[in-house]
C-alpha cells in the first residue's frame, strides 16, 4: 500500500506502526483508531477493518460513508492485543491540561502559523483579483464586441423587414431609420451600463481584505501530545477497562475469531444477519461474506429448530451457516449428522470445530 | 491475497442448491458484466426482497433486502465518490478548494465478485488495490473550515459543559441550552447586573459539533478571579484563540464527553446518526443533568420546575400506585367471579326445577342470558383484558441502589432516553423549555426514543414496556398529516353540484329505508341492525402509543418501533 497524504496534521506522527505497537486508544471499552496510516495498516497487514464512526469531513449530512475514528469490535481488540500487534491506550475522563508554558509556547507557534497564512492568503487574494479583472476586461471586451455584432445582425434583419414592409406595403421611406437608430443605441446603452455596474463590484468583492480568514483546523489527535504518551497502556487483557474475555462466552467467541482470522478469513459485524459474525474468503471490498456464524458453547444442545433456522438464514442470505462449536478440553463433542440439511464437516484445530449448515432438499 | 483453499470448495456447494443461473454468476463474475445485475432476481425465493430493494438502493444500508446490508456498501465507486469529496487541508495553490464542493450525489452500487478465482486473480488484486486506495484516501479528510465560520467553547475540569464563547450558524438554534447563573457578591457590588445566563452544551451535543468540525473546544485549567481579569478564557482576537487555552482535540473529546451523564458510546451514536440527518434531538427532560435544570434565580418557576422533576426522577413509582388504585378493582372481579359461579350454582340448581334456560347446563355459557354475540363473549371472560389493567407486579429497583439519575437505565434500558422532531417540525429552544411539561405541549416530539445495545439487551419486559407506555403521549389519530411544500396543492375548484345526482340517493335510501321497516316488522331487520363494528386495521398496527428504539450492533444504528395495541380496544363484535 502506497503511503498516504499526509495532508498536513502532524498526529500521524504520534503512533507509527514500524515502532513497535499500533496503539489503539480506548474509550469507555471501546478501542478506537484515529489515523489512516494504522486504519490501512490494520486493514491490509493484519486483516482487520474495523467500523468507521466519525463524521466524513467534508460530506458531514449522511451516514452511508463514515470516516475516523474506526472502532473495533471487541473481538477485533482482543485478538490484535493477544496476538501482540497492538496494545490500549485508555484515554482519561478528561484530559490532562498542559502546563502553562507549554500552552503559551503553543500559541506563541499558532499565532506565528496563522499570521503567515493570512498573509499568504491576502497575496493570494490580491493576485487572484488582479487577475480576474484582467480577465474581465478582455472577455468584456471580446463580450462587446460580440453583442454589437449581434445588435447589428438585429439591425439588418429588422431593416430588411421594413424594407419588405415598405415593398408591400408602399408606406413612406422616413420611418424606418429612427427605428434602427433606437434600437442601436437601445443595444449599447445597457452593455455601457453593465460596465459602470461591474466595475465597482470587484472592489467590494475584496472587503474581507482586512480580515481574510484562514482554514481552521480542528485537530484529531492532542496538539501538544505529551499527557497521551504519559499513560501506561494496557499489554494484556482482560483489564478493568477493557473487560473482555471474561465468561465463557467471551472466550469461545474470541477464539473462534482468532482461529478463523488465522486461516485467512475476515470476519464483520453479524448481529444483521442473525449471527454473530459475517465470514468474507477476503477483504470484504472485493467478496461477498461465505458462512453466517453461530458459535456454540461446550455441549449446548441445538434445538432442531435452531437448525431449521440457520440452515434457512443462511440460504435466505445467499451464504451458508457456519456452526462453530467451542470446547476448552480436548474431548471434543461431536455433532450427529443426518439431518435434512447437509452438514459438513470442516476442520478439527484446537477448540474450535466448524460444520457449515445449508438448506437442501431432495429431487 | 488471502484466499484459502478452503473458500473454493465452499463456493461450489454454496450454489448448489436449485438454482442453475448461480453458476453464471459464480464463474462469470468478471467486473461490470451486465449479467449481474439479474442475480438478485434468479432466485424465485429472493425475488421480492430484489423489488424491495431495487429504490432503496441508494439509501446505502437499510438493511431491508438481506445482502443490500452493511456489507454490499463497500464498493469502489461509491468509496471513490466520497473519496474524491472529504476535505483537504487547502493546499497553497488552490484557495478556493473548500467552497467549491460539488453537490452529494450518491451513487449506484458497483458489482462484487463472490470468491477469488484463479483465473480473474490479477484483475481482482487491481481492483482490490484500487478499493483500496479510494477507501485511505476517503479517510485522511480533516476537519474544520474557514476560521469565520467556526464556533467556540471553552471548558474547565470544573465544568465539563463547554461554554460557549462564539456562536456561528444555525446548528446552534436547536443546539445548546442556557443556563442562568447568579453574580456574585462582589461583581454586584460593581455594579454588574444580578444574574447572566450563558450556553452550554450536553456531552453529546459537544462532541457531535467538535467532531463535525463546526466548533473548537478550548481546555484550560480552573481559572482564578485575577486570571478572568486578564482576559483568561475569553476569546482574543490578537491569539487567534481563547487566551490561557489550548484546543482540545476530537480524540480528547471521545475520552471526555463518552461515558459522562449517561452518554453510552450507542446514545452518542444514535445522537448522531439523527443530527447528521437534520433531525432536531434533545434529551428526555428525565435524563437532562441537573447542571442545567439548576436553576439558581429566586423566580417561583423554579419551585415547579424542580417538583415537576422530583416526580419525573423516579418513573418507577408509576406502576406502584397503579398497583395500589386497582386494589378496589380486583376486589370487585373477585366478588363477580364468586357471584357468578353462585349464579351458576344456583343455574344448575334452577335448571333441575322447571324454570330458566338449560340449553346450556353444564357448559361455560350457563347463566347467560344476553342476545348477541358480544355479551357471549363477555360472559366467557375469566381473565381481565386491555391496557388499562394492572399488570402483575415486578420488584422494582430500590430507590438507594440508584446513584446517578441514570441508573435507571439499567433497570429499564429501552426508557425514552431522546425527544426527535423531524426537520420540519416547528421548534425553538425558548419554547421546548428543556423538555417540560408545557414545552412537550406546545412542541410535541415527532418520536421518543430508547438507545440499547443489541448484542447483550433482551426484549423488553411488559413491564418495562409498561413503564414507557405510561409516559409517552397517546399516538396523533386520524389521517397522516403531511407537512412540506411537496404536500401544498392547489386549491381544487368547487365541483358544479348537479341537482340530479343529489336526488338520486335520496330515493334510493327512502327505498332502502323503506325495505328496511318492512323487514323490521317481520322481524328479521334486527340483525341487519347489529352491524359488526367499523374495525379500523391501520389503527391496530399503529397502535395508541409508541416510542423507537435505536439499536446499535456494535456501531450500527438500527430502528426498531414498539407500538402498544390491543385487541379489547377493537373488538370486531
Amino acid at each position: 500500500m502506497a503511503d498516504l497524504l499526509k495532508n498536513g496534521e502532524s498526529s500521524t506522527s504520534i503512533s507509527t506502526p514500524k515502532e513497535g505497537l499500533i496503539s489503539l486508544y480506548l474509550v469507555n471499552g471501546v478501542a478506537t483508531v484515529w489515523d489512516a496510516q494504522v486504519a490501512a495498516t490494520l486493514h491490509c497487514i493484519h486483516n482487520i477493518s474495523g467500523l468507521r464512526a466519525g463524521t466524513l469531513p467534508g460530506v458531514s449530512q449522511q451516514n452511508g460513508f463514515l470516516g475516523l475514528p474506526l472502532t473495533l469490535m471487541k473481538e477485533e481488540t482482543a485478538y490484535l492485543v493477544e496476538q501482540g500487534i497492538a496494545h490500549l491506550i485508555p484515554l482519561p475522563s478528561f484530559p490532562t491540561i498542559p502546563t502553562a508554558d507549554d500552552i503559551s509556547h503553543h500559541t506563541a507557534k499558532r499565532i506565528e502559523r496563522i499570521r503567515k497564512l493570512e498573509q499568504h492568503a491576502r497575496e493570494l487574494e490580491e493576485e487572484r483579483q488582479k487577475l480576474s479583472s484582467q480577465a474581465f476586461e478582455k472577455g468584456g471586451e471580446k463580450a462587446r464586441a460580440k453583442r454589437e455584432a449581434r445588435a447589428r445582425a438585429k439591425a439588418e434583419k429588422e431593416k430588411e423587414q421594413k424594407l419588405r414592409e415598405q415593398d408591400g406595403l408602399f408606406g413612406d421611406d422616413t420611418t424606418p431609420t429612427p427605428i434602427i437608430q433606437e434600437s442601436t443605441t437601445d443595444i449599447n446603452t445597457p452593455v455601457k451600463l453593465e460596465d459602470t455596474v461591474t466595475t465597482p463590484a470587484i472592489p467590494s468583492g475584496s472587503i474581507p481584505k482586512d480580515s481574510p480568514g484562514h482554514f481552521l483546523t480542528i485537530p484529531s489527535h492532542p496538539p501538544i501530545p505529551s499527557s497521551i504518551q504519559s499513560i501506561q497502556p494496557i499489554k494484556s487483557i482482560p483489564h478493568s477497562l477493557f473487560p473482555f474475555p471474561s465468561t465463557p462466552r467471551d472466550q469461545a467467541l474470541l477464539d473462534v475469531f482468532t482461529t478463523l482470522q488465522k486461516r485467512g478469513y475476515r470476519m464483520g459485524l453479524g448481529p444483521r444477519f442473525g449471527g454473530e459474525y459475517l465470514i468474507y474468503p477476503g477483504d470484504y471490498l472485493r467478496y461477498h461474506a461465505h458462512f453466517t456464524s453461530q458459535v456454540i458453547v461446550r455441549d449446548e444442545p441445538i434445538k432442531p429448530s435452531e437448525l431449521v433456522a440457520w440452515g434457512r438464514l443462511g440460504t435466505g442470505t445467499k451464504k451458508a451457516g457456519l456452526l462453530c462449536c467451542w470446547t476448552d478440553n480436548e474431548s471434543n463433542t461431536k455433532l450427529r449428522e443426518g439431518q435434512e440439511n447437509e452438514e459438513e464437516k470442516e476442520e478439527q484445530e484446537g477448540g474450535v470445530e466448524f460444520y457449515s449448515l445449508e438448506w437442501a432438499n431432495f429431487g | 491475497m488471502n484466499t484459502p483453499q478452503r473458500s473454493s470448495e465452499a463456493g461450489p456447494s454454496r450454489s448448489k442448491p436449485s438454482t442453475p443461473r448461480k453458476i453464471i454468476h459464480a464463474n462469470g463474475s468478471i467486473p461490470s458484466t451486465p449479467a449481474q445485475n439479474n442475480d438478485e432476481g434468479d432466485n424465485p425465493r429472493t425475488d421480492l426482497s430484489a423489488i424491495n430493494s431495487t429504490p432503496g438502493g441508494a439509501g446505502g444500508g437499510d438493511g431491508e433486502g438481506e445482502e443490500d446490508g452493511d456489507e454490499e456498501r463497500m464498493d469502489i465507486k461509491l468509496i471513490q465518490s466520497f473519496a474524491d469529496k472529504i476535505q483537504h487541508l487547502p493546499s497553497t495553490s488552490e484557495t478556493d478548494g473548500i467552497t467549491s464542493r460539488s453537490k452529494i450525489i450518491i451513487p449506484r452500487r458497483g458489482e462484487k465478485d463472490f470468491e477469488p478465482l484463479s483465473e480473474t486473480v490479477n484483475l481482482q488484486e487491481m481492483m482490490l488495490q484500487k478499493s483500496r486506495e479510494a477507501l485511505f484516501n476517503a479517510l485522511v479528510g480533516v476537519r474544520g473550515g474557514n476560521s469565520k465560520s467556526i464556533a467556540h467553547a471553552i471548558v474547565t475540569p470544573s465544568n465539563p459543559y463547554p461554554k460557549m464563547l462564539i456562536i456561528h450558524g444555525h446548528l446552534f438554534d436547536t443546539i445548546g441550552m442556557s443556563i442562568r447563573y447568579t453574580t456574585s457578591a462582589k461583581d454586584q457590588s460593581k455594579g454588574k447586573s444580578k444574574g447572566y445566563s450563558q450556553t452550554e452544551l450536553l456531552p453529546e451535543e459537544a462532541l457531535y459539533l467538535l467532531e463535525r468540525g463546526t466548533l473548537q473546544i478550548w481546555m484550560s485549567k480552573d481559572l482564578s478571579d485575577e486570571e478572568k481579569e486578564n482576559g483568561w478564557g475569553e476569546w482574543s482576537e490578537e491569539e487567534y484563540g481563547v487566551k490561557g487555552a489550548i484546543e482540545m482535540s476530537v480524540m480528547d473529546g471521545f475520552g471526555t464527553f463518552i461515558g459522562r451523564d449517561g452518554l453510552s458510546w450507542e446514545r452518542y451514536q444514535a445522537y448522531a446518526y439523527l443530527k447528521r440527518l437534520g433531525y432536531t434531538v434533545q434529551r428526555t427532560r428525565q435524563f437532562i443533568p441537573d447542571h442545567f435544570l439548576f436553576d439558581p434565580s429566586p423566580f417561583p418557576t423554579s419551585s415547579k420546575e424542580s417538583s415537576v422533576d422530583s416526580n419525573e426522577l423516579h418513573p418507577g413509582m408509576q406502576p406502584f400506585h397503579t398497583w395500589w388504585l386497582n386494589i378496589p378493582r380486583w376486589i370487585t372481579g373477585l366478588f363477580g367471579l364468586i357471584g357468578r359461579s353462585v349464579r351458576n350454582v344456583i343455574g344448575r340448581i334452577s335448571a333441575v326445577g322447571l324454570f330458566g334456560d338449560n340449553r346450556f347446563k353444564g357448559t361455560l355459557l350457563e347463566g347467560w342470558n344476553g342476545n348477541s354475540y358480544k355479551s357471549i363473549f363477555q360472559h366467557l371472560r375469566i381473565i381481565p383484558q386491555g391496557h388499562s389493567q394492572p399488570l402483575p407486579i415486578r420488584a422494582s429497583p430500590p430507590f438507594n441502589s440508584l446513584k446517578s439519575k441514570y441508573d435507571i437505565l439499567q433497570h429499564n434500558p429501552y426508557l425514552p432516553f431522546y425527544h426527535i422532531w423531524k426537520p420540519s417540525a416547528p421548534f425553538t429552544k425558548r419554547g421546548w423549555d428543556k423538555g417540560s411539561e408545557q414545552g412537550l405541549k406546545d412542541y410535541p416530539p415527532t418520536y421518543w426514543a430508547g438507545v440499547v445495545e443489541s448484542r447483550t439487551t433482551p426484549i423488553p419486559t411488559i413491564q418495562q414496556l409498561d413503564e414507557i407506555f405510561q409516559m409517552v403521549p397517546d399516538e396523533p389519530k386520524g389521517p397522516v398529516k403531511k407537512v412540506g411544500p411537496q404536500y401544498i396543492k392547489p386549491p381544487r375548484p368547487p365541483r358544479p353540484t348537479n341537482t340530479n345526482d343529489n336526488k338520486k340517493p335520496n330515493t334510493s335510501s327512502s327505498t332502502d329505508s323503506y325495505l328496511h321497516s318492512i323487514l323490521k316488522s317481520m322481524g328479521l331487520g334486527k340483525k341487519e341492525d347489529e352491524k359488526p363494528p367499523f374495525v379500523n386495521i391501520p389503527a391496530i398496527r399503529n397502535g395508541d402509543r409508541a416510542f423507537i428504539v435505536a439499536l446499535n450492533d456494535s456501531g450500527n444504528t438500527g430502528w426498531v418501533r414498539f407500538g402498544r395495541s390491543g385487541f379489547a380496544e377493537f373488538a370486531p363484535v
